[in-house]
């Protein structure tokens, strides 16, 4: 199933913070916020991917969100934000959360030529928010599919 | 003679024989003398009182006869009595005489004299009767003429011959006594040749020996003038170089006198200083005592400000406890809230006003967050600030426990100091005395040395009086050698023995 995905720049995002980075989430992809929780490792998994943690008894895989656009690893996250496209739910890990934000579309633009390459299955805009750079991620897109998939599995098993 | 006999021995010899012979000289011619004296008193005492009894028998008769011739004139008895005691007078000369007549031809005589006396009486006694019978004067005067005169012619020649003879014994004895005053002339002029020629052969033994010894001893005395004058030579230079050596210990006495009178006046003063910080030590340790208490109070007063920081401490670690419970209820009411805005956002248009709502509390609970934090780092700070406070105030009370020790040790000290200070004035007392009473000794040394280097001076005079003694000693023994020894034998004698 293919994520959901919005031509339209304008309306709530939950801007989180990981690295120096400012990220935007469409707030329709969040489910909630919380506390980090017992993360399990699993084999052959993304190095962004930290394992997965059972949220309100599901098991959802956790991605590093650091690691997920840079390779860096920056301040330990604080909270999980997790996401749903359609079934599937994702914890991502960041730094901290700023709340629900209502970005104006004037303020947001396109990624450049140069970076569509590299980001483009995750980042869908750039922009500025208190004169910091803001990405505003494609919450369907920036988690592999095997991923979803190894969830899936694990959500079959019994 | 025995030659270990002494000069003065041998001498007293010589003179003791020679007064020997003097004496045996003396004795002889006193025996000559006396014998000498003897016959002429015999000459004086016994002959020569004759002739004045024979002079006195004439005497007698002359005043019998004036007697007679008074009385014949004037018939007076008075002359009488003359007459008769001119006769006796005569009668006892006479018998005087023939008591100290002792030749047979003396008594001859003094006999013929008795007889022409008998007969010169008879006349007279005729005489006065024809005068006592008044016969005339022409009568009287005849029978004088006639009688009398004979028998005092013969009277007087009787007389004249006893004196003839007389002179005659007188002569004889007087020639007697001359012989033996030559007699005893020519024994003395032999004995005094006797002993002359006896004392010249002991003076010449004697003057040969003592001469031989004389002249040994002068070389010894040479000798030993020689050695003296060395040994006085030396002891002059050693008399010198001691009187100039005692100047200068003199000087240095001097210089130590003054020295030891500088430290009395030092030690003085250090006793006065000593004294003084004993006083002030004293006082010192007083200052510290007081100083202890005070830091006494200072540290219970730091113990107490140390358990109200540790007070504070616990106060702000129960702050911070609280501090995260309310930490972690405005992160949960953060997520509640920021959930609660995406739940709002989800229900439409319906929920926006709730979105608001949420935001709102979300933002208060992002300030209580925020206040939180900066609450935690003031409480951070203040326990930071009571941590290190306590520390301070802790090195602060190990500080005043230290500084309380170190009064005790400065108080300790100060008695230290004090009691060593006491010493210290004591030792300065005793060095005081000491070296006063070292000046005392110093001068009793420097009057002493006076009196050596006075008497060093008195030395070198002696001794050069000695040098001059001896000089005259070598010059008397050689005189006294030339006195004694001959000239050809001077040079010979003269070395030294």
């Amino acid at each position: 199933m293919a994520p959901h995905e919005s031509s339209d720049w304008g309306g709530g995002y939950l801007v989180c913070r990981v690295c120096e980075h400012l990220w935007a989430i469409p707030i329709e992809h969040v489910q909630e916020t919380l506390r980090p929780l017992a993360v399990e490792p699993l084999a052959s998994m993304p190095p962004f991917v930290r394992g997965i943690s059972v949220i309100r008894g599901s098991p959802v895989p956790v991605v590093e969100a650091a690691t997920l656009l840079a390779s860096e690893n920056g301040e330990p996250s604080t909270r999980l934000v997790v996401l749903k496209t359609g079934a599937r739910r994702v914890a991502l890990a960041v730094q901290s959360v700023l709340g629900v934000r209502t970005l104006a579309p004037s303020s947001l633009q396109e990624l450049p030529a140069l970076l569509q390459k590299a980001n483009a299955a995750a980042v869908a805009a750039i922009g500025t928010l208190d004169e910091q750079l803001l990405l505003v991620l494609r919450a369907a897109r920036f988690i592999p599919d095997d991923v979803w998939e190894s969830c899936s599995a694990m959500d079959a098993a019994p | 003679m025995n030659q270990n006999w002494t000069f003065g021995r041998k001498l007293g010899l010589g003179f003791f024989a020679v007064v020997a012979l003097t004496v045996v000289t003396g004795v002889i011619s006193v025996y000559a003398l006396r014998s000498v004296v003897l016959n002429k008193d015999q000459v004086i005492d016994v002959e020569a009182p004759k002739l004045v009894d024979v002079q006195e028998l004439r005497n007698a008769r002359n005043e019998e006869a004036s007697a007679l011739r008074a009385f014949l004139l004037t018939k007076n008895d008075r002359y009488l009595d003359e007459l008769y005691e001119t006769r006796s007078q005569f009668s006892s000369v006479l018998e005087r005489l023939r008591g100290t007549v002792h030749f047979e031809e003396g008594k001859k005589y003094l006999s013929q004299i008795e007889t022409a006396y008998k007969a010169h009486t008879d006349a007279v006694d005729g005489i006065l009767a024809l005068s006592k019978a008044d016969t005339p004067l022409e009568t009287v005067v005849l029978a004088f003429e006639e009688k009398m005169r004979p028998t005092r012619t013969v009277l007087e020649d009787r007389i004249t011959d006893f004196v003839k003879f007389e002179d005659q014994v007188v002569k004889q004895a007087r020639d007697a006594s001359t012989q033996a005053s030559a007699n005893a002339s020519y024994l003395i002029i032999g004995v005094v040749l006797g002993t002359v020629v006896v004392a010249s052969i002991l003076a010449y033994f004697l003057a040969r020996l003592l001469s031989r010894q004389i002249g040994s001893a002068v070389g010894q005395v040479q000798s030993s003038a020689a050695e003296l004058q060395a040994a006085a030579n030396q002891q002059a230079a050693g008399a010198k170089e001691q009187a100039t050596a005692m100047n200068e210990i003199a000087t240095t006495i001097n210089e130590l006198l003054a020295t030891a009178r500088q430290i009395a006046e030092s030690g003085q003063r250090v006793a006065h200083i000593a004294r003084e910080t004993a006083d002030a030590a004293m006082s010192g340790g007083g200052t510290v005592e007081k100083s202890q208490d005070s830091i006494g109070g200072i540290r219970r007063q730091v113990e107490q400000i140390v358990n109200h920081m540790l007070d504070l401490g616990r106060k702000s670690q129960e702050i911070g406890a609280v501090l995260d419970i309310v930490s972690e209820l405005a992160e949960q009411t953060n997520i509640l809230a920021i959930n609660a805005t995406i739940e709002a956002a989800g229900a439409g248009e319906t929920g926006r006003r709730f979105a608001v709502v949420a935001d709102e509390i979300r933002k208060l609970a992002d300030r209580v967050a925020g206040s939180t934090k900066e609450i935690r780092s003031l409480i951070e700070d203040v326990r930071s600030a009571v941590n290190t406070t306590v520390m301070a105030t802790e090195t602060g009370s190990k500080a005043v426990d230290s500084g309380s020790r170190q009064f005790i040790e400065v108080a300790s000290s100060f008695q230290q100091i004090s009691e060593l200070v006491s010493t210290t004035s004591e030792a300065a007392r005793e060095i005081e005395l000491s070296t006063k009473q070292q000046t005392t000794a110093v001068e009793q040394v420097n009057v002493a040395i006076t009196s050596v280097a006075q008497a060093t001076k008195e030395t070198e005079t002696s001794s050069s009086q000695t040098l001059l003694t001896a000089s005259q000693l070598a010059d008397l023994s050689k005189g006294l050698l030339r006195l004694i020894v001959s000239d050809e034998h001077h040079e010979h004698a003269s070395r030294p023995v």
